[in-house]
């Protein structure tokens, strides 16, 4: 593989489909101008090409490059690191997360011999000399992921982006992942059959989700091309491309025993694929065909109202000129949410509250647990309003037909909803009409 | 009955982040080792099938997330363990003192009963070491539950601990059904490398 393109070398295509002249001066033509609704628009359906254009586009994406008027997010002083509980922790997984990409993003320069120490470690090299290797390795990968990554972006992507999985309970992102479910149901049944049967909870892409594929994946230039996409699109996308590839696989899962463990364990492998530019593709088709509001009708599960998602295109919108939600003030929405959880108490582990009835009615009724009561209260409200009616229509003029049929049912109490009430309705109706 | 095997035991690896779970349960299911094994989210499982005593022993071993913030998953995946296994890291004092916390975790959510082990891993970093062997036995030992050092690294003890949980549950599995009762054979030392066992891979 050609290395990095810094200092000049050359420019490593890191698309799968080769661009055209087109398609990059378009691109050059946005970054100049800083357009980021034609640079999202770029980012969700072709990518920005090289790993040069990557650290122009992604800062003008999060707005933190300095060229912009107004910055966003004053940037962190390097040396104000943050002191918290997970001080460690992220001390812990900074030291143990480069593997994957260790060849993918080492300097051109680097020496032969130095370029495969962690796969030569059996070898018995000498221990000194291959902890010097490896420290200096982790430095100049720390400082590469700062250079391309950065405290300050970083801010950006976990506070407008992924803040659902930021919270100190997993609680909100894993309701989230639920929505998978009625994709799933409505896409493949047979898959969301077995999902049933076996009980599984959509727990397998969690680090799929909350590491935007970075965990899994360990191809470098795919993962970047995953986090073009998700820069340029709604923070939900990553449910979106999980679908896609839980219904790539869905013969080969249906094969698997019907068995929780091994359902689980071989949906959270990642699958051999073509190009990532497939899943892309099919999980911008499946995110139109499925926006959220229409996921919340067929289910009707509320989703939090300050999620990333809902809030995304309002907070974050893709013009420099449409006012934005200062960083600072998404620690609070954080914090109505965190609120609101506590107030769905521990009944539904990762549910959903239900959508208000009235915004379900609004989207074609769907019925979902817990309907039971307000269904039978609202049959008595009808059914008394009903009998009140009746009795005053009786009262008024009286003796007609069709009132009196129909005040009979009432009376029954056959459910109208029900076939055989339908039928007795009708036939009534049509004796009043014949009677007119 | 499943004719692929006599007995399927469930085993759980709980234990602080980093002590090493992954790579143990690398090193037993697909005897490999990796320097830097990046950090588990949620859950994760191998699978290997043993022979112990003529019988065919499947293991599906149920890897966690060490991290607090993974708790609310990671627990609900006690209850169905038949063992589990707690580790900690013997260069990391924090790791031991928290292995209190982590048997609580097992008494709130795991069934009654289910077989635990204690292990000490990372045990060929001798230089580093500060959890000292006879305080962990000592420990282990006042629970009533085994002790073993390993090192995910070179090998050491790790098909041991497998194979003590695995014949410590199917010893109870015997007990409660009233057939037979056999007494441990499996071998343990403490932090020394042992001749690979014949125990049967798939």
């Amino acid at each position: 593989m050609v290395s990095d393109d810094d200092d000049g070398h050359p420019i490593q295509r890191l698309h799968a489909r080769e661009p055209t002249t087109l398609d990059e001066i378009e691109l050059h033509d946005a970054i100049a101008r800083r357009e980021i609704a034609k640079l999202r628009a770029i980012g969700a359906t072709r990518g920005f090409l090289t790993r040069a254009l990557r650290r122009q586009v992604w800062p003008i994406l999060l707005r933190v490059d300095g060229g912009e008027p107004v910055p966003l997010v004053a940037p962190l002083d390097p040396n104000d690191r943050a002191k918290t509980d997970y001080e460690e922790q992220i001390d812990k997984d900074v030291r143990r997360s480069f593997v994957l990409f260790a060849e993918d993003i080492r300097t051109p320069h680097a020496a032969p011999s130095t370029t495969n120490e962690f796969g030569h470690r059996e070898d018995g090299e000498d221990d000194d000399i291959f902890e010097t290797v490896k420290a200096r390795k982790r430095a100049e990968l720390q400082r590469m992921l700062v250079q391309v990554v950065g405290h300050h972006p970083a801010r950006v992507v976990s506070l407008y982006y992924l803040r659902d999985a930021m919270h100190e309970s997993l609680h909100p992102v894993m309701a989230q992942m639920r929505i998978l479910l009625p994709i799933l149901r409505n896409e493949n049944p047979d898959v969301f059959e077995l999902f049933q049967e076996v009980e599984l909870e959509p727990h397998f892409c969690l680090s799929w989700i909350t590491t935007w594929f970075a965990h899994d994946i360990d191809r470098f230039d795919d993962v970047c091309r995953l986090f073009d996409f998700f820069l340029s699109t709604n923070p939900i996308m990553p449910l979106y491309v999980s679908a896609v590839i839980v219904l790539s696989q869905a013969d080969e899962l249906l094969q698997q025993d019907r068995d929780f463990a091994m359902v689980h364990s071989f949906l959270s492998k990642m699958p051999k694929y073509d190009s990532i530019e497939t899943w892309i593709a099919h999980a911008l088709r499946l995110f139109n065909k499925y926006p959220i509001p229409g996921i919340q009708g067929i289910t009707g599960w509320a989703f939090d109202d300050n999620c990333a998602a809902l809030r995304f295109a309002h907070d974050f919108p893709g013009s420099l000129r449409h006012s934005y939600l200062p960083i600072d003030q998404i620690p609070a929405l954080m914090q109505t949410t965190v609120a609101s959880l506590d107030g769905t108490g521990g009944a539904q582990p990762f549910g959903f509250r239900p959508l208000p009835l009235v915004k379900r009615v609004g989207r074609g009724y769907v019925p979902v647990d817990g309907d039971g009561q307000t269904l039978l209260l609202l049959t008595a409200l009808a059914l008394g309003i009903l009998s009140v009616s009746l009795g005053l229509m009786q009262q008024g003029g009286g003796g007609h037909e069709f009132v009196q049929a129909t005040g009979a049912v009432a009376k029954v109490g056959v459910p109208v909803m029900h076939p055989e009430g339908v039928a007795v309705v009708r036939h009534l109706v049509m004796q009043a009409l014949a009677n007119l | 009955m499943n004719p692929e095997y006599d007995y399927l035991f469930k085993l759980l690896l709980i234990g602080d982040s980093g002590v090493g779970k992954s790579c143990l349960l690398l090193r037993f299911a697909d005897d490999t080792y990796t320097e830097s094994y990046i950090s588990t989210i949620g859950v994760d499982f191998k699978i290997r099938t043993i022979e112990l005593e003529g019988k065919t022993v499947k293991l599906q071993i149920w890897d966690t997330a060490g991290q607090e913030r993974f708790r609310t998953i990671t627990s609900s995946y006690y209850r169905g363990a038949h063992g589990i296994i707690v580790v900690y890291d013997v260069t990391d004092a924090d790791t031991f003192k928290n292995v209190k916390n982590w048997l609580q975790e097992i008494d709130r959510y795991a069934v009654e009963g289910v077989n635990k082990l204690l292990v000490g891993n990372k045990s060929d970093l001798v230089g580093k070491k500060v959890v000292d062997y006879n305080e962990a036995k000592a420990f282990a030992d006042s629970l009533g539950i085994s002790f073993l050092e390993t090192s995910a690294k070179s090998a050491t003890n790790v098909e041991q601990a497998f194979l003590t949980m695995a014949k410590q549950i199917k010893d109870r599995m015997g007990n409660n059904n009233a057939t037979q009762q056999t007494k441990s054979t499996v071998n343990i030392k403490p932090g020394q490398p042992v001749q690979q066992s014949g125990g049967g891979c798939c």
